[in-house]
């Protein structure tokens, strides 16, 4: 590690720690619907979406109508989305004659961008028309992120109230997340990137003469435009992740500039971190919310470390050729292979850490050229659920499934009914908890067991060996846990990857919010226990280091034997040579 | 494939719907 690059990196650390108590504090205004200031500038905009749809938002629901009305609301984006694809050739705003996207990528981009994935088997500049980017994927972008959100406060929901049946209203939750939160975000985002140079425009694609053309090649160049900014900040906000070019954040287009790199790098963890504070906020312990950031910390320190010293120090292979990876004033030195020269290694690595870590995918360094270990750090951080900061909502509501299953173990071994934040834990909520972590582990690894089998499967796997292997096992933890970013090298843009990434999406996200509202709805017909000396004080280290434990054993166990067939397997071939 | 692609939305959906009721059954049917 080179002490500019460790500087760096705690800049972007402090930055994010100081704004998550004042983004978490107003948060927590807006869903308990206090005074947050934005509401006297969009309350209309809130008052007249509940008219338009015939809304009444006084009117609670119980978990299963929650559930319901985010089933809907998502089912029909979906198809939304899937109608755009299919008929952009029809409709207005693709000055570049893009024709119909094929079904099954449709439907791969359908439910990646409905369930907040984001992956990307298609390349956007290539694919999609300005009308499907902006009015299918980025509408999606910033929905799929407020059911999230929404999803989550009605957890919240469950800790605070008291025997009673209801845990809000999903209309009400999806629409203040959107209005009150990621609109004024992502608006701010936007100019600030316009700022440094990244691209809003519905011009058409600009052609240029090349400044050095070879003979025989074109002398004119075609420059990918479109309304790129807006997308892009919602994309980083909503932990979305979707690129509007094909080469995601490393384009030029789309974050040029190192501090569009800082902006952007803030906006993927600002919003999973500053949710932990209005957790804590909610359920009047704001103690209870900075445990589990410490809990997100002990965990996303020691990966971005790991990741860095294996980028920086440098690719064995190039070092016998007589490569100069050494860092200087000239160089950022280490494995510079699929890397942006003005990001360098550390910028790299921290954003490989933090995508992955949040469920956002997008990436400005290809991480299929990370050397194996730097490319094994993103690839366990999808695989140990998304919950270190996670998605926006979804991140939280899987670690607190972690803390629920942390504390029942706690309970366990001194004999006592668990509790936490005072509501007891019984065997309804571990059944629950018990499916919100084993459906994304069975997902990943059923689908890539499948993928390696099936001659479908291997037909585009490229680099055969460890690291073609390392290539499915990446994509299906990138798809079963809704994190959307891609190894790159392994052709996913076919029938069957479309079509099997698509169902992983889909059970990852949804099969997993449901038990989560099924556990909000319980908790909030238990009555408050008041804490006594049996009671494992939740805020302390012990349940701190308590979570983070078992979060890691059950990653550990249930993904070594894939990692070792992967990454692990590589890195000794690599230096066994 | 439109036709088979739309099918497998509404599998999925009817799927989860499946789930919803799983899970509220074995919470005890509680609203």
């Amino acid at each position: 590690m080179t002490t500019f690059g460790v500087l760096q990196i705690l800049l972007y650390l402090a930055l994010l720690l100081a704004l998550v108590k004042l983004l978490g504090l107003y948060m927590a205004r807006v869903y308990q619907g206090q005074p947050c200031g934005t509401d006297r500038l969009l309350g209309w905009l809130e008052r007249g979406l509940y008219r338009l749809a015939g809304i009444k938002p006084d009117a609670e629901m119980n978990w299963r109508q929650y559930a319901l009305a985010m089933l809907l609301f998502n089912m029909l984006g979906l198809l939304v989305v899937y109608a755009l694809q299919r008929t952009q050739h029809l409709l207005p705003l693709n000055p570049a004659a893009l024709g119909p996207v094929s079904p099954d990528s449709s439907f791969n981009s359908a439910v990646s961008f409905a369930t907040n994935t984001n992956w990307q088997g298609y390349g956007g500049e290539t694919t999609m028309s300005y009308l499907t980017q902006m009015l299918g994927l980025t509408a999606q972008n910033f929905v799929s992120a407020a059911a999230g959100m929404a999803c989550l406060v009605a957890l919240i929901r469950g800790f605070t109230r008291r025997q009673t049946g209801t845990i809000g209203n999903f209309w009400v939750d999806l629409t203040r997340s959107t209005v009150y939160i990621l609109l004024p975000l992502s608006f701010v985002l936007a100019l600030a990137l316009v700022s440094q140079g990244v691209v809003q425009t519905f011009n058409p694609y600009a052609k240029v003469a090349v400044l050095q053309p070879i003979t025989g090649s074109e002398s004119e160049q075609t420059i990918a435009l479109g309304p790129a900014a807006s997308q892009i900040a919602i994309k980083q906000l909503g932990t979305n992740g979707g690129g509007f070019f094909n080469a995601n954040s490393a384009h030029p287009l789309e974050n040029p500039t190192p501090l569009s790199n800082l902006l952007e790098l803030l906006a993927i963890l600002i919003l999973p971190a500053a949710l932990c504070y209005t957790f804590g906020d909610m359920v009047g312990d704001r103690r209870q919310g900075w445990a589990l950031l410490a809990v997100i910390l002990v965990l996303f320190i020691p990966c971005l470390i790991a990741c860095y010293v294996a980028e920086q120090a440098g690719n064995p292979k190039f070092a016998a050729a007589g490569a100069d990876q050494t860092p200087g004033s000239d160089q950022s030195g280490g494995n510079m292979e699929g890397k942006e020269v003005r990001f360098g290694i550390a910028n790299s690595a921290l954003w490989a850490t933090a995508t992955t870590a949040a469920s956002n995918g997008s990436v400005n360094a290809m991480h299929d050229s990370f050397l194996p270990l730097g490319g094994l750090i993103p690839m366990l951080l999808m695989q140990l659920g998304e919950i270190v900061f996670g998605g926006v909502g979804s991140g939280l509501y899987g670690l607190i499934a972690f803390a629920i299953v942390a504390i029942f173990i706690a309970g366990l071994m001194v004999g006592r009914t668990p509790e936490y934040l005072g509501k007891k834990i019984e065997a309804f909520e571990m059944k629950m908890a018990s499916l919100i972590i084993l459906i994304p582990c069975a997902v990943v690894l059923i689908g890539t067991a499948v993928a390696v089998t099936l001659p479908a499967g291997k037909a585009t796997i490229f680099n055969p060996g460890a690291h073609g292997f390392s290539e499915v096992l990446y994509a299906f933890s990138s798809a079963g846990n809704n994190n959307g970013s891609a190894f790159a090298g392994l052709g996913a843009n076919t029938i069957f990857y479309n079509t099997a990434l698509g169902l992983a999406m889909f059970f990852a996200r949804y099969w997993l919010a449901i038990p989560i509202l099924a556990i909000a709805g319980s908790l909030a017909q238990k009555k408050i226990v008041p804490a006594s000396s049996g009671t494992l004080p939740t805020h302390t280290p012990l349940f701190v280091a308590l979570v983070a434990i078992v979060i890691v054993i059950v990653g550990a166990l249930t993904f070594l034997p894939a990692l070792a067939l992967g990454p692990i397997v590589e890195h000794l071939q690599l230096y066994s040579s | 494939m439109d036709v088979v692609f739309l099918s497998l939305v509404l599998a999925l959906a009817g799927l989860t719907l499946g789930l919803i009721g799983v899970c509220h059954s074995l919470s005890g049917g509680q609203s």
